[in-house]
């Protein structure tokens, strides 16, 4: 009855995992070595003043990116890039008086449409087509204006009687441009 | 990080088999969604060993079923009621159980701080309130993100009131542990708990091991 019950387990354990096969994300942190040579020389002249530096790998089947988290002037920065040490964008977690009123009259009347809202995080994403990537990190710490600018808000909402969570990023003036559905961590483990 | 996860289990096993008394229980759960309410079904049950000078015993304490039905009612705020019925081995009468349920996200980041409150009606043979307060944190052990195939480590400290006819006790609970993500479904976990029990009377002690099958459909 035991090894029954055993290989009945084990079965529904292989289903599940190969269930997930070809859809899997995966970030995992990394040392500072593991990151490609281009990333290490182009962030090394801000990583002597930065604090809590840490360095991650994301792979989503079809893409790896490398992220490196810091925090510069107080501020909590993630600078994003390819495998070629090409500078994707950088985020800055920011206070809602941080934005410009008009914009955040803007993100806020977005944010009405739904019954009840509450901010989570706001941070402000720089990008720029520029190839230089020094360029954009030097005008960023500087702050300085980037060539785009945009507004990643991490949002709780309630929807159709129930709290879910988004990730919705907005332009410089606070239109909608994205909207992403934020899968949070299960609970049930630590509830019960 | 299976490094990490065999010590767990070496630690758990090696300290239940030293120790005086000790506890194994296991359990599967399934957690799925029903409207706008998490809903929570776990089967489970407990062996106990016992050693009164030089005999050991080892025997089933009980097994049990239990129902719970979760809302969020805001983003850090979930309410919970349940129903727990035990089949208890050495008495004649079960156990059923009705618990209240409060848990407060203090924070959700990648290390996760959540407080939970319980007031259970316990019914047996005789008649017992219990209040228990629980604080717990949980962290992904690679990144900042829990994905699939990556370790968690789970650890709190519950502390519980029992009120009966005759008078009350205090207990103490010291958890911890290491999980495992399968896949989106499903999860393995492993945990190590201290219990001190009747910390106001006289103090004893009891290990427990648990492992739990948690599946969670999408």
């Amino acid at each position: 009855m035991i090894r029954q019950i055993l290989i009945g387990v084990l079965i529904i354990l292989r289903l599940t995992s190969f269930s997930q096969a070809g859809k899997d994300e995966r970030e995992s942190r990394i040392k500072k070595q593991d990151l490609p040579t281009a990333i290490i020389s182009l962030l090394d002249p801000y990583l002597s003043k930065s604090k809590h530096i840490r360095f991650y790998k994301e792979e989503d089947g079809k893409s790896i990116t490398f992220e490196v988290k810091l925090t510069w002037n107080k501020k909590r920065y993630s600078i994003e890039f390819d495998t070629l040490g090409v500078l994707q964008d950088v985020e800055v977690v920011i206070k809602e008086r941080e934005i410009d009123q008009n914009t955040l009259i803007a993100i806020k009347n977005h944010l009405s449409s739904f019954s009840k809202y509450r901010i989570i995080k706001i941070q402000k994403q720089y990008s720029s087509k520029l190839e230089n990537s020094r360029k954009l990190l030097d005008s960023i710490f500087s702050k300085e204006a980037a060539d785009t600018i945009r507004f990643e808000v991490e949002v709780s909402v309630k929807e159709n009687g129930n709290w879910q969570g988004y990730e919705i990023l907005y332009s410089e003036r606070g239109a909608m441009l994205l909207k992403r559905k934020i899968i949070s961590r299960s609970s049930d483990f630590i509830l019960y | 990080m299976k490094r990490i996860f065999a010590s767990f289990v070496m630690v758990g096993l090696t300290t239940l088999g030293f120790s005086q008394d000790g506890a194994w229980e296991s359990n599967a759960a399934l957690n799925y969604n029903l409207g706008n309410w998490k809903m929570n079904t776990s089967m489970g049950h407990r062996t106990v060993r016992t050693q009164i000078e030089e005999s050991r015993s080892i025997q089933m304490a009980f097994t049990e079923i239990n129902q719970f039905v979760t809302r969020k009612v805001s983003p850090k705020l979930k309410l919970s009621m349940g129903y727990k019925y035990r089949n208890l081995n050495n008495e004649d009468a079960a156990e059923n159980r009705l618990t209240q349920q409060l848990a407060y996200t203090h924070q959700n980041s990648t290390v996760r701080l959540l407080s939970r409150f319980r007031a259970e009606q316990r019914f047996r043979t005789d008649f017992a309130h219990r209040y228990r307060y629980r604080f717990s944190l949980d962290f992904p052990l690679s990144g900042e993100r829990l994905d699939n195939r990556e370790f968690y480590l789970i650890s709190s400290n519950e502390v519980l009131v029992e009120s009966t006819g005759s008078g009350h006790s205090l207990d103490n609970r010291l958890s911890i542990g290491t999980g495992y993500v399968i896949s989106n479904y499903c999860k393995i976990q492993f945990d190590f708990t201290q219990r001190f029990e009747d910390l106001n009377q006289e103090l004893s002690q009891i290990s427990f091991v648990t492992t739990s099958l948690i599946f969670t459909t999408p």
